[in-house]
């Protein structure tokens, strides 16, 4: 199966970008990217279901944030230097605003929020937390920088009502 | 519209919160979860005044809510930013809460400004503005648990300092010091710890410096103290190959000193000088040669 591979992700598949987009650049709406992403969704759900369509994007997430870590941030020791550079990557990317409200490395537990996010801010409101993606994403980065499997649920979303999206990640044994 | 039903939308067309809604009245079930939800975001916002951030209202939806999880979450945040400020993170700043955002920001710079001067203090030696004694011990430790080895130890007492004090002052001798301490800062490296340890005495940590890198530095030393016919300086080195050697490196560079000054000593009676000291440009090439550790 793995042999047959036609799609395994790689970094190299983000391309060069000076290479082949010499008069746009890197830069696109987000409405394309969203564009993209929903109708991801709305196919995979039809094919699969809801659940199966939250697991699928979460573990997208997840493999992205693994990524992400190992290419634009790791290794580092201190908590303090990993938030920093995360908050600082993300704004620069424009992925998000990042904040942090408990950081209990002890205990494996924190909670942070991110304003302005990429894929939910500025939705419609919905009855459901939205952003399975990025609690895939965070559980790898926190992963990455820990060595802990971290599970992490988004508590408040935009699309519930809210400004912001805070998320709970949980270290498990 | 019956008279109750008018009654509870007038109460909360005036910002209050009705305190029971009849079963039986117009809109009942749709008026109770309003007054529910209104009453969920007060208790949230009374929270928040009190300043009880412990509960995020989770289940609460909604815009009004939904403001009030963004006031608190940027609280919060807030609340984590003065721990790590506390535990001494002061890179931290805010610019979410407008003008109070400045205002904090000020006072974390005046902060981080303060304990920059504090530690410049605490660990610089206040007339020549080399490393200090408890500076020269704290880096010791530090590169002793390192990986820079060699590590290069040289050890520098000022001839005559006395002398210069008794006979013109202590002005003078302050001058001595300083100049002393110019020559020592700019025959070493940029990374070297360069320490006033004692009232005339200098030491220095090279690190990843092996005897070769230590001995052309010890030539700039003696060039520089060529060219200032005022100064005269007893010097020895060693090198620590591994962190148990670093400890018996100094000893060893201190007696070396001593060596050193005892030499100058003897040539400078042999010459019928009274002792080498200011004013006397002894050639530090003439030191005995330093077998390593």
């Amino acid at each position: 199966m793995e042999k047959d591979r036609k799609y395994e992700f790689s970094w190299d598949l983000l391309g060069d970008m000076e290479q082949g987009r010499p008069n746009l650049g890197p830069l696109a709406r987000l409405e394309v990217y969203r564009l993209m992403q929903f109708c991801f969704r709305d196919v995979i759900e039809k094919a699969y279901g809801s659940e199966e369509a939250d697991r699928i994007f979460y573990e997208a997430g997840y493999l992205a944030g693994r990524h992400f870590y190992a290419n634009l941030i790791g290794p580092l020791q201190d908590l303090n230097d990993f938030v920093a550079k995360l908050q600082n990557l993300l704004k620069e990317l424009k992925i998000g605003i990042l904040r942090v409200e408990e950081a209990d490395l002890e205990r494996g537990h924190f909670v942070i929020t991110v304003s302005e996010d990429l894929d939910c801010s500025g939705l419609p409101e919905k009855d459901f937390e939205f952003c399975t993606y990025d609690e895939g994403f965070i559980a790898a980065l926190m992963e990455s920088f820990t060595g802990k499997k971290f599970v992490v649920k988004e508590v408040d979303c935009w699309c519930t009502g809210d400004r912001t999206c805070r998320f709970s990640a949980q270290a498990v044994s | 519209m019956d008279e109750r039903t008018r009654l509870i939308l007038s109460a909360f067309a005036h910002g209050r919160l009705p305190t029971g809604i009849p079963d039986d009245c117009l809109y009942a079930e749709e008026l109770k979860a309003l007054s529910e939800y209104l009453t969920g975001c007060y208790r949230f916002a009374i929270d928040i005044s009190n300043g009880d951030l412990s509960n995020n209202y989770v289940g609460l939806r909604g815009m009004l809510a939904g403001s009030l999880k963004t006031l608190h979450a940027n609280l919060r945040h807030l609340t984590w930013q003065t721990k790590q400020i506390s535990q001494g993170d002061l890179t931290q700043r805010i610019d979410f809460l407008g003008e109070f955002s400045s205002s904090f920001n000020c006072m974390v710079e005046s902060l981080d400004e303060a304990c920059t001067a504090l530690l410049h203090v605490s660990t610089h030696d206040s007339l020549t503005g080399l490393y200090n004694r408890g500076y020269f011990d704290a880096e010791l430790l530090r590169v002793a648990g390192g990986r820079c080895f060699p590590i290069s130890i040289i050890v520098v007492d000022l001839n005559g300092l006395k002398e210069v004090n008794d006979s013109r002052g202590h002005e003078a001798g302050d001058q001595l010091i300083k100049l002393a301490a110019a020559v020592l800062k700019g025959a070493f490296r940029g990374d070297d710890v360069v320490a006033r340890i004692g009232g005339d005495e200098f030491a220095v940590i090279m690190p990843a410096a092996a005897e070769e890198v230590v001995q052309a530095t010890m030539a700039r030393v003696q060039q520089l103290v060529n060219e200032n016919n005022a100064l005269s300086l007893a010097l020895g080195y060693a090198v620590a190959k591994t962190r148990h050697e670093l400890k018996k490196s100094i000893s060893l560079a201190d007696e070396r000193m001593y060596e050193d000054k005892r030499r100058q000593k003897g040539a400078a009676k042999s010459s019928g000088q009274k002792s080498p000291g200011p004013c006397k440009t002894e050639s530090l090439q003439s030191n005995p040669p330093l077998s390593r550790l």
